[in-house]
């Protein structure tokens, strides 16, 4: 499926949310970019989605797009999950104009779920993450205004000893996902359910990062060229996941060939394991580009 | 018989929409310069700027008065005096006054530090320029701030002290607007003029 264009309903107003939604919308983003790492508060409106299924980001995506944008929706990098093609046919519904797309190429505004797109991101397109839980410090302070305090000081001393003593029990850092990374030198922000994988992409990236919690109603922000680090120690440095085989050779996707992607294991019936892209766009498009070089006529 | 109100182009929404874009992008990339007009059927932009962001749940402080009735009327904020105001609307070609002390936000609740949309005659022109560095920059980047008076410089770096409390500036000249969130550093030695 391509771009493609659809008529909403009159009964809906563009972009579903009242105008005052937006702005007050509008105004939390203004301050999560101008502090970046920031959990920025503003009041979540009722969404005819179940909440902690991606409300926050939702709000952010519905408060951005305009007539001439383009939006795609991933969930764990795949555009064609039911809940990715609800989504994105959700915003083609409401808002009037807005072309649908599967390519990240072509999109201006991407929501995402659980991944950072293979391919990076340009200047002129924004990534909305659903995040489920924006606080890194609840594992280490259960009270909402302590915390926040320990955020405006930079006081994550706590958050390292946690870390150092996980350390210390399994010889490494465990976090496979919501990897607490640190943004501009202060906020240590929770990147969502993201792999390892993906949290060097923060790091001075071209895009604008922007993260919803619709049930915590807080907003947050990764500005274009700002540092985004990983919390680790000088001995046990930040690793992403490790994808090469028994043979030391680093696996390749079984469909597009690439070696350079974060894989999906598959298990076949006869209990055979394969490997792919996550990013199913970015496979596709590898796909493609191998099997039309060089005649890439049908790559329309 | 009931006539229509005419509702200027600022104050639509899928302009407001625009306008919010091209901000956002602005506090994304400090020291870019945004076109507004576009979206703007002529009026100015610092109106503009307050359309796209203020409505009734804010406060707006007008140092100048370059606020009509119709615009207050328009977009809906409640006036405030700077030491409460969300946003700040000043004249930039002049010096602050001693005593304006902006509301900075505390370690808790940074984002109530206000936004100042400084008014200016001419923002690219040769005249005021400061090196600055941080998030959104890549590297370092000059920038040149046109008819600024060098003094609100001066004021917004004892303003921006204690990140992450601060105020993050918005400049607009008639048609124009770049961005000084507080997370930018400046080199305040690069003045010329
Ligand atoms: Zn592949």
């Amino acid at each position: 499926m391509r771009a493609r264009r659809k008529r909403r309903p009159a009964s809906y107003g563009f972009g579903f949310l009242d105008e005052n939604a937006k702005k007050e919308l509008r105004r939390a983003l203004m301050k999560a970019v101008a502090i970046p790492g920031y959990q920025v508060p503003y009041a979540s409106r009722e969404m005819p989605i179940a909440r902690g299924f991606g409300t926050g980001g939702l709000q952010i995506t519905l408060a951005l797009l305009g007539e001439d944008d383009t939006v795609k929706v991933i969930d764990q990098g795949s555009d064609e999950s039911v809940n990715a093609a609800n989504l994105r046919k959700f915003f083609a519904l409401v808002c009037l104009g807005v072309t649908e797309t599967t390519r990240t190429t072509d999109a201006t505004v991407i929501q995402t779920r659980h991944r950072i797109p293979e391919r990076r991101l340009r200047a002129d397109q924004i990534l909305v993450f659903q995040v489920p839980y924006p606080d890194p410090l609840v594992v280490v302070e259960a009270n909402a205004g302590k915390r926040r305090e320990m955020h405006g000081a930079a006081n994550y001393a706590r958050l390292w000893t946690k870390l150092y003593e996980d350390m210390v029990t399994f010889d490494e850092i465990t976090i496979s996902h919501r990897y607490p990374t640190r943004i501009a030198g202060h906020y240590v922000i929770d990147p969502s359910p993201i792999p390892r994988w993906d949290v060097p992409k923060l790091h001075m990236a071209d895009c604008l990062y922007l993260f919803g919690a619709g049930r915590e109603k807080r907003i947050y922000a990764v500005p274009p060229h700002t540092t985004a680090q990983p919390l680790s120690f000088s001995d046990v440095p930040f690793r992403v996941e490790d994808f090469t085989d028994e043979h030391g050779k680093r696996r390749a996707c079984a469909r597009c060939g690439a070696t350079g992607t974060f894989l999906d294991e598959l298990l076949a019936a006869d209990s055979v394991k394969s490997y792919h892209c996550s990013d199913i766009d970015f496979c596709t498009e590898t796909l493609k580009a191998t099997q039309c070089a060089p005649s890439s006529k049908s790559a329309a | 018989m009931a006539t229509t109100l005419e509702i200027p182009t600022i104050y639509r929404p899928n302009n407001q929409q625009r306008l919010f874009r091209l901000l956002l992008d602005a506090m994304a990339h400090p020291g870019s310069v945004a076109a507004l007009s576009a979206w703007t059927d002529e009026a100015p932009a610092y109106l503009a700027v307050l359309a796209a962001l203020c409505d009734g749940a804010v406060t707006i402080a007008d140092l100048d008065a370059m606020l009509e009735d119709a615009d207050w009327r328009f977009l809906e904020a409640a006036r405030a005096d700077f030491a409460g105001a969300r946003f700040i609307v000043a004249r930039g070609d002049r010096s602050p006054a001693a005593g304006l002390a902006p509301t900075l936000g505390d370690l808790t609740a940074p984002e109530m530090g206000a936004t100042i949309i400084l008014v200016i005659a001419e923002l690219v022109r040769p005249g005021l320029s400061v090196q600055a560095s941080g998030p959104g920059i890549k590297g370092t980047r000059e920038i040149s701030l046109g008819t600024l008076d060098q003094e609100w410089i001066t004021r917004r770096a004892d303003w921006v002290r204690f990140f992450p409390m601060g105020v993050d500036l918005l400049i607009c000249d008639r048609a124009r607007v770049l961005a000084l969130p507080r997370s930018t550093r400046i080199k305040s030695e690069g003045a010329a003029s």
